[in-house]
């Protein structure tokens, strides 16, 4: 609720509630975090067990398949019901525009390491610095973009998922790969669920599904 | 006239002249949350400014009366779903009104 703004000391600021509406509508659920993190998932089991079944059944893009009409089904009919629906405005618009090109050079990535792993095979695993060249396309492309996502968004705890996941992928290329531990990455996976799970909580408790449509 | 007094009647005629449909509480929420909006459904209203149904749709009625607010009704799903977006009118004077307020909020003595 952003009833406090409405003050007649001061007029509300436009820009402020702008954010705070979209973040409401959008962020407050925390299914996107929990949606984040499950893409996440992958790259772990890539790292743990390259050789397993899961590894190979759970690429990016299935995951992806798998995941994301869940999220928009949850969304529809959980989410929406409770906030409502809006069309966003102009400078919001124009934002969210940017997005696209984010989400399209982020499967262009995605789908180039495979090709080039697969392809380039040794030279993929080339280390720079210690660490396999690729991890650190993959981790490059990950923090990049997560940080275009969280000024598009207003979302400022994006940017930590960003740095997590972003130190997560190389790092596990010095730790996991090695010593056959449990990868880094499961923690931005931890901490990317984990939170939008209590987000998710909370989001319920404080928005109760309205009773009867208004105006009808 | 002293510049005080002169000072003193422009700021009573802009109270004068406050928009009374919008210098309300309620539909100042309601205009400002479709401000930020190219529209929004009833829902949005109601989780954003914390009215009940009924005084949500006596005002928005008001506001659609005053022609600042269009209201477009649909159903989706066999759900009734009613959308209500600003007019031209309606961001104009939410504009006008915003703008005399601002000049009466910053000629107040801390």
């Amino acid at each position: 609720m952003l009833v406090e703004d409405f003050t007649m000391e001061r007029f509300p600021d436009l820009k402020k509630v702008e954010t705070r509406v979209f973040r409401n509508l959008f962020l407050e659920d925390g299914l996107l975090d929990v949606f984040l993190g499950l893409m996440l998932l992958p790259y772990t089991f890539w790292i743990f067990r390259p050789d397993s079944f899961l590894s190979g059944a759970l690429s990016p893009p299935i995951v992806f398949i798998l995941v994301y009409p869940l999220y928009m089904v949850f969304r529809k009919r959980v989410v929406l019901p409770r906030v409502g629906m809006i069309k966003p405005g102009p400078v919001r618009r124009r934002r969210m525009k940017i997005l696209l090109p984010v989400t399209g050079t982020a499967v262009v990535v995605t789908i180039g390491l495979v090709l080039f792993t697969v392809l380039k095979g040794a030279a993929a695993v080339r280390p720079v610095a210690g660490i396999p060249l690729v991890f650190w396309i993959l981790g490059g492309a990950i923090f990049w973009g997560t940080l275009i996502t969280a000024w598009v968004a207003n979302c400022p705890r994006f940017i930590l998922y960003g740095i997590l996941a972003a130190v997560a992928i190389p790092g596990d290329a010095i730790f996991s790969l090695r010593s056959g531990r449990v990868p880094l990455t499961t923690l931005p996976i931890i901490v990317m669920t984990g939170f939008g799970i209590y987000l998710l909580i909370r989001f319920l408790r404080s928005h109760p599904l309205p009773t009867s449509e208004g105006l009808q | 006239m002293s510049r005080k007094q002169e000072k003193r009647k422009g700021f009573l005629a802009i109270l004068e002249n406050l928009d009374r449909v919008i210098h309300s509480p309620a539909r100042l929420m309601i205009l400002t949350f479709l401000y930020v909006v190219e529209e929004g459904d009833m829902v949005y209203l109601l989780n954003q400014t914390g009215l009940t149904w009924g005084n949500l749709s006596a005002n928005v009625q008001k506001l659609n009366d005053a022609g600042y607010v269009a209201v477009k009704k649909s159903f989706v799903a066999s759900r009734p779903q009613t959308w209500v977006g600003l007019t031209d009118l309606g961001r104009k004077s939410f504009r006008a009104y915003r703008r005399q307020m601002k000049e009466v909020l910053d000629g107040l003595p801390e």
